[in-house]
């Protein structure tokens, strides 16, 4: 572990057990959520997490922002580690990383004002008076171009884009280093999904925090991210430098992720070459041996059966696990 | 030779909020064999105009209020329920959005592909039907499909229960198929699947698609003809290198700048729409685009522009339009790159 990163992610475990069967022949399994991640996080960096439904992404996210229990593993914020710490315990902390959550719809309490809404967490985790969180909050709307008259009015008044303003504002009250974005705009209309992705990129350049950007959209990922990291089942199958990554993914599977992405523009998108996969993500509750990606890889050999490829250092810089990656 | 042809199509909504116009003066064509893409935002009409024209819409609080959509020389529009249902599902089938909510749970699926073959092929046997049902799945590249048929929807995965919906729709091998955001709650590469499939029926049957979406990207390979839709009304309309080389009309534009690509740089800004989608109650007569239009005049916000009808399909309503020659490539269509 470096001093110079904000967050260390070690080997993280979580597993959700579950029951399957009937009351009297009961069969414990477990789904393995998240299986082993490990990144860090530097100060004003932003991290992309992309991969499919099911592949561990929000579960990652909810994890770093305590959300919930985790197995195993390590969670190091600024050198310490918040697993093992109590709920209590972690409160000091939560000033640090705030959350951005995917549905701006639910994310929000119907039955609190903008303000209300925007000073909770400042009454929670910051220690100012009445009259400075009122500045504090008129202040927050102005960050991210919302009307200062709002202020007394209700989530319903709101369209899906300014109520992820709210959103953000709330992250945004507490002058946290780490904001951990959950598909903040996949619930957004295209011309105001390009709104939202350049506040983001504007208040990143004022405040200087760092984001984990989490969305299944490629493009989006691009546009925002500095680094990439691509999960699968659980595991981070590669990680890598933008621009290195996503011309030159390594992985099979980040190949073919890239790959079935449309493009908008015609004469491109008929050139497309395309790696088709087949099948689709296997349950978490019965991974596959060896590889997990396996079963779909279009260049699986035996030694993928049987063999966990180790994450292993590129000759791109990348970080990727695959046996035949070079 | 034409298959169907919406004429002046208008669609109200009779809210306590006042007449929503969700569909406003709506027209196109389809060929034999063609795919056309409906492209828009959430609000903006498309998926109206097609349940309208399927005689889907709950009617009140829906009203048509004008126009005809004519198949094989019938106003589907005048049709009674009983003739209407002979050509849902037969001639002209749909395919919903959600694979999640649009099949029964409480039913297997081989009584939901059944049905469809009992309503229509009366003459078919039990084991012809089943026959027919399993050689579809077959052709759509379901895993095991007799094990499938005999399966309930909450034992599918999300791709296949759309493929399952897909199937349902091309039991009787209907003339056009509509499939209603057909990818949306899909992963990308089960997208490309589904695409895939979509494509491939076109090529083998030669079925007529109208493809509702809002990813120009989708429409970009798949699609011959693309209406773009804004407010309920008519954008744009042409081919696929009208909408994308030769855009005229200042919404497309924007909708093409904003959207991120692959090959864009990291870090550099995309180009948005300012503001959002209109409150389609408090539509007057002018450019529903004009309060977020880059070119708006005083006579956008006054008056409601004419369709301009150009060489070719291509179709636009707009006052003042992009030049074709100050177009550029795809390349200058964002900042930094």
């Amino acid at each position: 572990m470096s001093a110079a990163n904000l967050l260390d992610v070690n080997d993280l475990k979580v597993h959700f057990p579950v029951t399957r069967g009937s009351f009297f022949k009961r069969e414990k399994r477990v789904v393995h959520a998240v299986d082993g991640v490990t990144f860090t996080l530097k100060e004003g960096e932003t991290l992309g997490l992309v991969g499919e439904s099911g592949c561990g992404k929000s579960t990652t996210a909810r994890a770093i922002c305590q959300l919930l229990r985790t197995t195993d593993g390590q969670i190091l914020f600024e050198g310490v580690d918040l697993r093992p710490l109590t709920w209590n315990q972690v409160k000091p902390y939560r000033k640090n990383f705030q959350m951005v959550f995917q549905n701006p719809f639910s994310s929000l309490d119907p039955r609190m004002t903008i303000g209300s809404i925007l000073s909770e967490p400042l009454k929670h985790l910051m220690d100012l008076s009445r009259a400075e969180r009122k500045e504090r909050v008129m202040g927050l709307l102005k960050e991210v171009n919302l009307n200062a008259k709002f202020v007394n009015r209700y989530p319903h008044e709101f369209s899906g884009g300014q109520r992820q303003r709210i959103n953000i504002a709330r992250a945004l009250a507490v002058s946290p280093k780490l904001i951990v974005l959950d598909e903040p705009v996949s619930a957004l209309d295209v011309s105001i999904q390009a709104q939202i992705i350049n506040l983001l990129q504007d208040l990143q350049q004022k405040f200087k925090m760092a984001y984990l950007f989490i969305a299944h959209d490629l493009s989006v990922v691009k546009t925002l991210s500095h680094r990439v990291a691509v999960m699968y089942l659980g595991k981070i199958v590669e990680i890598g430098e933008t621009r290195e990554l996503y011309q030159n993914p390594k992985h099979p599977y980040t190949q073919a992720l890239m790959s079935a992405v449309p493009i908008p523009d015609p004469i491109k998108e008929k050139k497309r070459a395309r790696i088709p996969l087949k099948g689709e993500i296997p349950s978490p509750i019965d991974l596959p041996s060896g590889c997990t990606f396996h079963p779909r890889c279009p260049i699986a050999q035996d030694r993928c059966r049987v063999e966990v490829p180790k994450l292993r250092k590129l000759s791109n810089g990348s970080v990727a696990s695959c046996h035949f990656a070079e | 030779m034409k298959l169907l042809e919406v004429k002046n199509l208008g669609v109200e909504f009779h809210t306590d909020e006042g007449i929503v116009r969700a569909a406003d003066n709506i027209s196109f064509d389809l060929e034999q064999g063609e795919v056309l893409g409906i492209v828009g935002e959430s609000g903006s009409g498309k998926s109206v105009t097609c349940l309208a024209m399927m005689g889907l819409l709950p009617m009140p609080p829906a009203k048509i209020t004008s126009g005809e959509v004519l198949f094989n020389k019938r106003d589907l529009l005048k049709l009674s329920e009983a003739r209407m249902r002979a050509i849902r599902g037969k001639d002209i089938s749909m395919i919903f959005q959600d694979p999640f909510t649009s099949l029964n749970p409480y039913l297997k699926i081989s009584t939901q592909l059944m049905e469809v073959l009992k309503t229509h092929a009366h003459t078919m046997t039990y084991a012809e039907s089943k026959r027919r049902c399993i050689e579809v799945l077959e052709q759509l590249g379901v895993p095991e499909p007799e094990i499938r048929f005999n399966s309930y929807p909450h034992q599918l995965s999300g791709g296949l229960k759309q493929r399952i919906m897909i199937a349902m729709s091309l039991l009787l091998q209907p003339k056009i198929l509509i499939a209603d955001e057909p990818t949306t709650a899909l992963d990308v590469t089960i997208q490309a699947q589904i695409l895939d499939l979509l494509k491939d029926i076109n090529k083998k049957h030669g079925t007529s698609i109208i493809l509702i979406t809002h990813d120009l990207g989708v429409v970009a390979d798949l699609c011959h003809k693309i209406q773009v839709m804004y407010g309920g009304r008519l954008a744009e309309q042409g081919d696929v290198d009208d909408i994308f080389y030769r855009t005229r009309h200042p919404y497309t534009k924007g909708l093409l700048n904003s959207i991120p690509s692959l090959d864009i740089e990291p870090g550099s800004k995309l180009k948005p729409i300012p503001g959002s989608p209109p409150d389609l109650t408090a539509l007057g007569d002018f450019c529903a685009f004009s309060p977020r239009c880059s070119k708006v005049q005083e006579k956008c916000r006054t008056k409601r522009p004419e369709r301009t009808h150009e060489t070719g399909q291509h179709v636009y309503e707009c006052f003042f339009p992009y030049e074709t020659d100050q177009l550029g490539n795809a390349g200058d269509r964002r900042v930094g790159s």
